[in-house]
């Protein structure tokens, strides 16, 4: 039922602005806008979007409280003016302790189907869990947490208006979801120009662009409004440690080195890139695709050698460096 | 006796067109109500955490022993099975394609919790008489098994465990075993490195049948005693070695084949006893 109401409030907020629906459910319609060409945002009828829990769950999000020697926010790892990613290789955790994968961008997660590099994790909701409890990420004692958000006064009431409840792993989570679904982003100059402004892309953009979905075979598995089609794919890079990708959830040897297709929006704003960072440009990532990959076991058939000229790879990168969107980097607080 | 099995002859002929019954189904005087006492032993003895035991000649402490039970079948004298199940909770889950649903847990689920010293579990109602087996799954299979555990209410068994977790966050599905301890790898005496066995993911579920004559009388006794032996689930496992020290399953599928091919042996009933009733879980 509920679902049914914010998709039609979502429908309705794309040509619509400032209804709102009064009762505990109040929705700001604001925080269910979309940008032109994408879907409605995919909430969970458990879980509905209102701007009491996604204020909720921003103040957690920043909040340095939430791992175990108060020196981490969820913030500290997903940076707002590097697309919700870290610039760096690696997230340093608690006491300095490193990870194996680079932290993704957040921005319009709430789209995605499975979470991870990996799809380790089902919803939004569980995938709080992961770095909260991870030993190289925040380290937190789930029973600790919450005791913790329970000492604070303040919280324990923001709880109650916005969830109903005290602080639980259920509400808190609940939070922390509802507020990374409203970091949506599809402002580009891209989208701008798929809009019918011509002009908003530059010749070598353009040119970059049907590179994108020609010779350089991108589009196979960058496509849609998100520019991933969710799949997960071995895009042929030499493995580093032990870490399997996919194949570590699904235990599956036919995933071995399997990871999540990225969404290519902001890309420009994301580096480093591959689930482990170790390409530091645009252009490493260019010249490896052209290569075609490293013929690594198990590397996706997608992967062959490209053969692009300089101006090629010149004009693709320009395409891509078009879906930045200025707005998701500073000040998106909803 | 005689009074049981005159009511057990029409509800076995009646039985031949059910599958099975659901204990808390059944609405007879004749019902008793089960409470299972989960005994943790570690060989021959008691299991208490932080104390050392031998283990293939290494001195090993455990500092958790917790266990996933499941999918619980009692088979009467006459062949009849008696399922258990409890009050549904729903929530979301995604199903074999990945797709949202939502999904309703009716299975009576035990968590054991032997490090904390957590024993007791009441199963509701059953039929009073002889029985003749028991059987179980160690693990979450299924739907069960790809719920979105953070949003379980946190008095049910599937919930996140806020002081030990038994549910993967970086790859959703449940801890079927997890035991934790330190080992003496350098033979000093003193244990000096972390172990950790957890095992996990449908491949590694086991379904234990034990088959023992044992009687539910809400006079003689309705207090049904597992143990579990979790010696028996590492006996294979040299925790010494390094490369079988660390076991998270997906990362050390060797040792948790070992581990799994152990499961069926680690459980036995010791008997039925009166519960007294001083234990609620």
């Amino acid at each position: 039922m509920r679902v049914g109401i914010l998709i039609a409030a979502a429908a309705l907020s794309l040509g619509l602005a400032g209804c709102g629906i009064a009762g505990h459910e109040t929705r700001d319609p604001a925080i269910l806008d979309v940008p032109v060409g994408f879907e409605p945002i995919p909430v969970p009828a458990h879980n509905p979007l209102t701007p009491a829990k996604v204020e909720l769950g921003e103040r957690l999000f920043f909040d340095l409280d939430l791992s175990e020697d108060r020196s981490l926010s969820c913030a500290s790892c997903h940076f707002e003016n590097a697309a919700f990613a870290d610039p760096r290789r690696l997230s340093p955790g608690v006491h300095g302790r490193l990870g194996i994968r680079n932290s993704p961008s957040l921005v319009n997660v709430a789209y995605l189907n499975l979470l991870f590099w990996d799809g380790g994790a089902l919803t939004l909701e569980a995938q709080a869990l992961g770095p909260l409890e991870a030993d190289f990420e925040m380290n937190m004692n789930l029973g600790d947490l919450i005791t913790r958000v329970e000492s604070d006064p303040s919280y324990v009431s923001q709880f109650e208006e916005a969830l109903g409840e005290g602080p639980s792993i259920r509400t808190l989570t609940q939070a922390l979801a509802s507020f990374q679904r409203t970091i949506r982003s599809g402002g580009s100059r891209y989208d701008r120009y798929v809009s019918g402004a011509v002009d908003a892309l530059t010749d070598s953009e353009r040119r970059g662009l049907e590179l994108f979905r020609g010779k350089a075979n991108c589009a196979s598995c960058h496509n849609g409004f998100l520019f991933t089609n969710q799949a997960f794919e071995n895009n042929g890079i030499e493995p580093a440690g032990s870490d399997s990708g996919r194949a570590r959830i699904t235990l599956d040897p036919a995933d071995f080195l399997e990871f999540r297709v990225p969404s290519l929006r902001n890309v420009e704003k994301t580096a480093p890139y591959m689930h482990d960072g170790r390409f530091d440009s645009l252009e490493d990532v260019i010249d490896h695709y052209d290569q075609g990959g490293t013929g690594v076991r198990n590397q996706s058939a997608l992967i062959t050698p490209l053969r692009l000229t300089d101006q090629e790879k010149r004009d693709l990168i320009a395409f891509l460096n078009s879906l930045t969107d200025e707005t998701i980097l500073t000040g998106l607080t909803p | 006796m005689k009074t049981i099995r005159t009511f057990f002859l029409p509800a076995l002929l009646a039985s031949v067109f059910l599958m099975g019954c659901d204990a808390d189904s059944m609405n007879s005087e004749e019902e008793v109500d089960l409470t299972l006492r989960m005994q943790g032993m570690f060989g021959s003895q008691q299991l208490i955490s932080g104390q050392t035991y031998d283990h293939n000649g290494a001195n090993i402490t455990v500092t958790t022993a917790r266990v996933y039970l499941s999918d619980f079948v009692l088979t009467t004298a006459d062949g009849q099975e008696v399922t258990v199940s409890t009050d549904p909770v729903t929530v979301p889950a995604k199903d074999a394609n990945d797709n949202d649903v939502t999904h309703s847990v009716t299975d009576k689920i035990v968590l054991t919790k032997h490090d904390m010293g957590m024993e007791y579990y009441h199963f509701g109602t059953v039929p009073e008489g002889d029985y003749t087996s028991m059987s179980f799954r160690v693990g979450i299979v299924g739907q069960d098994n790809r719920i979105d555990a953070s949003q379980v209410p946190a008095s049910h068994p599937l919930a996140k465990q806020t002081d030990k977790n038994n549910h993967w966050n970086w790859a959703n599905g449940y801890i079927y075993l997890r035991l934790d301890g330190e080992v003496d790898t350098d033979g000093d005496g003193s244990v000096d490195e972390v172990w950790e066995t957890h095992i996990g993911k449908e491949n590694f579920s086991r379904v234990v049948s034990i088959d023992t004559d044992f009687t539910l009388d809400h006079e003689m006794g309705n207090l049904l005693h597992l143990m579990v032996d979790y010696k028996h689930f590492i006996h294979m496992v040299d925790l010494a070695d390094p490369t079988e020290r660390l076991s998270h399953t997906g990362d050390n599928l060797p040792v948790a084949n070992k581990v799994a091919g152990m499961m069926d042996g680690a459980f036995m009933i010791h008997g039925v006893h009166m519960d007294e009733g001083s234990h609620t879980h």
